[in-house]
């Protein structure tokens, strides 16, 4: 019954972050250009640890048709060159744009929770 | 690691990505894995545990599946979707008011034949219209459905196009299917003859599928200039 309630609020949190997975993508590309698993390791690092389970790169390969972001290789350790995604100028247009989007949302969705919470 | 890779290219080369660009997409996601490998993390925490979804998901969001034009596919699904909702309009033009269904239902009007007393099921006009409409609104939804959870199932690239434009093209390609089997029966004079309305049903079905069928080709044919204009 807890596996069960733990697997249900983990499908919720990972459907909540799918809609704002793009500009946290994007955010995360603007501090520094990363390669795909190392994306995910940085959401997780701030608490974003639902997303992932597939998700990240068809989002990367949204961004990149859109060209919100590019491309380049860079030499790995050992490895073959690696993929690195890195912000355009449009790119960066949509991360202002969507994180303004994204505050607005987030102050209506605390103005709604917080009432309803204060009313209990 | 070196299955989810094969099952990735087994994928991407069904969905006719082409072959350096499979190879590209499974030499990243491959040296992804490996580094998630080193830190004690299974393929599936980073791609999930539907591998072919997954690798349909990137391919069509990185726009490098080129559609397959599937119109036989396409026509067959709205032809057989639509059969649920063509049966009940038949019902209504030729069951409802029949004498067996009047003898069903045990009511009706009763009038004298050749044979004596039948029984009819009397239906108001304004009803059979409602009905009618409604065996339409099935036969519409149930053939963009079809094609919807047909092209679906296939992670068709030119899904929600297609299903956009069908939703427009549909009434048109309806109308026309009824005009060539109206225009088909007056050459045979109505006739109600069991090789004649098996013509007019031919008529009808071909018609709406070359509907279809060109709905879909113009759609796919767009969705490529598409990615032919895209720059790589």
């Amino acid at each position: 019954m807890l596996r069960m309630t733990a697997l249900i609020d983990s499908h919720r949190q990972s459907q909540l972050l799918r809609g704002v997975l793009d500009v946290c993508l994007l955010a995360v590309i603007a501090e520094e250009p990363a390669y795909g698993y190392e994306m995910t390791k940085r959401l997780a690092a701030r608490g974003l640890s639902a997303v992932g389970e597939g998700s990240i790169y068809p989002v990367l390969g949204r961004l990149e048709r859109d060209g919100l972001v590019d491309t380049f290789r860079q030499a790995s350790n050992g490895g073959p060159p690696r993929k690195y995604y890195r912000l355009t100028r449009r790119g960066s247009g949509a991360l202002d744009k969507w994180s303004e989007e994204w505050r607005a949302t987030r102050a209506g969705v605390d103005a709604v929770i917080g009432e309803t919470t204060t009313r209990r | 690691m070196a299955i989810v890779i094969e099952e990735c290219k087994r994928t991407w080369r069904r969905l006719g990505v082409a072959r350096e660009v499979a190879d590209e997409m499974a030499a990243d996601l491959e040296s992804d894995l490996a580094v998630a490998a080193a830190d004690g993390v299974a393929p599936a925490a980073v791609i999930g545990a539907d591998v072919r979804s997954f690798a349909a998901a990137w391919a069509t969001e990185r726009g490098v599946v080129r559609p397959r034009l599937r119109l036989g596919m396409t026509a067959a699904a709205a032809l057989v979707g639509a059969i649920p909702g063509v049966g009940f309009a038949l019902f209504v033009a030729y069951g409802l008011s029949s004498e067996a269904m009047g003898e069903i239902l045990g009511a009706g009007e009763y009038r004298v034949g050749n044979a004596g007393y039948q029984a009819t099921l009397s239906v108001p006009e304004w009803l059979l219209l409602v009905l009618y409409a409604l065996g339409a609104v099935f036969a519409y939804a149930g053939a963009v459905g079809a094609v919807a959870a047909t092209l679906s199932w296939r992670f068709d690239p030119a899904l929600s196009r297609t299903i956009r434009s069908l939703a427009l093209a549909l009434p048109v390609a309806t109308a026309a299917a009824v005009g060539a089997t109206i225009a088909f029966s007056s050459t045979q004079g109505f006739s109600t003859e069991l090789a004649v309305v098996v013509a007019d049903v031919v008529v009808a079905a071909a018609m709406f599928a070359c509907g279809v069928a060109l709905t879909r080709l113009h759609t796919v044919r767009r969705e490529r200039e598409r990615l032919t204009l895209r720059p790589a």
